[in-house]
């Protein structure tokens, strides 16, 4: 006969658990609610959960007159809005969930950006950066401040880091990337860090020594394709009209030497853009990619001057990024996996409890703490639009400079943490209490 | 609206049926539409006059969002009334090293199994 083995934690309750519930005993967890139309609310919570709700059984639900049979019952208690006997781990799990949602925070600043110059060839109407012309060398980065970047870069406690070149055109410096990139790698051997670096650059100068360059030292590529060849080379004005030719050779020669997953584009919206969502889009597949970053012009910079900014409306925004999403599910439908990135944010956002580490929508905003840029001229701003908008003359976001203050001391600056303060969804009036 | 139209509104709420914070709340979000005069306390009621900054708001549809929205910002006052301490907890909880809601789990002895790891659910 076989021993009685103990019985331990039995992995099931008993039947009477799962009898029906009487009685309408619950309480209510933290939530923000808002209007979705006329007749629904939208319910969100802590954790990025989110339910649609008429209003009348969402106010019955807050005046505690939910039925605990209901179906809507099942779908609250599930999701973390409201807590009753049975809820045993609820708030451990909700807390979990919370702390995932702010786990990028413990990690800190993990993108370091370098304008290693200002020189480009480019004239483009929209630059947001204030250019200047290609033999200007007083707008290089000297080695002497991309050291003490650096140094600054590794007081970060962040276990990875990404390494952004900017310019200008970034590859006009060519050398001071080098440079960086050697000097980095050797550091880490001893700091042990996941480090990965990116050349932002429009591939004009893209020559055979970069790209093994690149490919010894596992670079990415981040280039401009704002659309079809009259449209890209419209946008993207430089001497010869070739913009485009440039940067789909750049492209076709990139991913050949590193792989087609070391080369990204980004698109910038004009209003020459605007009729012509379906055309871009097709130019995107076109070229191999397999998803599109839709990005409005940015009111900073040569796009203030140039009075490129006012050249359209938020509403001509919108129906252009409509129209285009809609011929993207349309792609995918036919069987041709695309993907727009901006969607794919703002639904990880809403549909799991993951950061997504996208500085421009996260609470506090990622201003310094998750990424920072280290200027030309040793500047030390909070954001990329930080630093266009000190070259138009305020000064605001500039948080110190590489040859007079640590680390610790822009960190901890006033001037960083006062912004910071004011990006807390969770302490702003209206922000407090918005469903979104 | 023609010239001889009231251009501004008045607005009663029931002191007992809507909070004041409420009712700041709601006029701080129409702060863009129009400008809000707030006297609490008129015979147990709290008094809003409304005028609008624009002279071609329709006064009959502001009144009516406006009261919309107080309803809404009463909604989220009672919920925030109710899970303030909860909401506390959860927080420290978050991005604490030890768990705060699990007292017997994280201090007891395990010899005295306080959380019935050991022993059966079924009676």
């Amino acid at each position: 006969m076989l021993p009685t083995l103990p019985l331990l934690n039995d992995r099931f309750l008993g039947a009477a658990a799962f009898r029906a519930r009487v009685g309408t005993g619950y309480s209510l967890l933290p939530l923000r609610l808002i209007a979705l139309d006329a007749l629904r609310y939208v319910l969100t919570n802590f954790a990025g959960e989110h339910v649609v709700l008429p209003k009348a059984i969402a106010r019955q639900f807050i005046r505690h007159e939910l039925d605990s049979n209901s179906a809507v019952y099942d779908e609250l208690k599930s999701k973390h809005f409201l807590l009753d006997d049975d809820s045993t781990v609820a708030l451990d799990l909700l807390a979990v969930k919370y702390r995932t949602k702010q786990s990028l925070l413990a990690n800190f600043t993990s993108l370091f950006m370098f304008v290693v110059t200002l020189r480009c060839d480019h004239s483009c109407p929209y630059c947001q950066v204030s250019r200047q012309s290609v033999d200007r060398h007083a707008y290089d980065m000297t080695i002497a401040a991309a050291d003490r970047a650096i140094d600054f870069m590794f007081h970060s406690p962040s276990p990875a880091i990404k390494v952004e070149f900017q310019g200008g055109e970034s590859l006009l410096n060519f050398e001071l990337i080098r440079h960086i990139v050697t000097r980095v790698n050797d550091r880490n051997v001893l700091e042990g860090r996941d480090i990965r670096f990116v050349i932002a650059t429009n591939l004009m100068c893209l020559s055979d020594e970069i790209l093994s360059f690149c490919k010894e030292h596992d670079v990415f590529i981040s280039t401009s394709l704002d659309g079809p060849r009259t449209l890209h080379n419209q946008n993207r004005p430089r001497p010869g009209g070739d913009s485009y030719e440039v940067a789909v050779a750049g492209i076709g020669r990139s991913r050949e030497a590193l792989g087609a997953d070391r080369v990204a584009a980004l698109m910038t919206t004009t209003e020459a853009s605007l009729s012509q969502p379906v055309e871009i889009v097709d130019e995107y597949v076109r070229q191999g990619f397999n998803s599109i970053f839709l990005r409005p012009l940015s009111p900073y910079g040569f796009a203030v001057k140039t009075g490129l900014v006012t050249g359209y409306s938020i509403e001509q925004w919108l129906d252009f990024y409509r129209r285009s999403l809609e011929y993207i599910v349309e792609l995918n439908y036919r069987g041709i996996p695309f993907r727009e990135d901006y969607s794919s944010l703002i639904l990880r956002k809403i549909l799991t409890p993951y950061p997504t580490g996208y500085v421009d929508l996260q609470s506090p905003a990622g201003i310094g703490i998750s990424g920072i840029v280290f200027n030309y001229d040793g500047d030390i701003y909070a954001s990329d639009e930080a630093r266009m908008l000190a070259e138009s003359g305020d000064r605001r976001f500039r948080l110190g400079n590489l040859h007079t203050d640590s680390f610790e001391e822009v960190m901890s600056s006033d001037n960083l943490i006062d912004i910071l303060s004011e990006t807390m969804t969770e302490c702003v009036p209206m922000c407090v209490d918005c469903g979104f | 609206m023609d010239a001889d139209s009231p251009s501004q509104i008045v607005l009663c709420f029931d002191a007992q049926v809507y909070r004041l914070a409420a009712v700041k709340k709601a006029a701080y979000r129409f702060g863009d539409r129009c400008f809000a005069e707030i006297l609490a306390n008129v015979d147990g009621r709290i008094e809003v006059r409304l005028t609008p900054k624009s002279k071609t708001s329709a006064l009959d549809l502001l009144e009516g969002e406006f009261r919309n929205e107080v309803l809404d910002q009463d909604l989220r006052e009672s919920v925030a009334e109710e899970t303030e301490r909860v909401r506390n907890l959860l927080l420290a909880q978050a991005f604490s090293q030890v768990s705060l809601t699990d007292h017997a789990g994280e201090s007891g002895d395990y010899r005295n199994d306080p959380l019935g790891i050991a022993s059966s659910q079924v009676r």
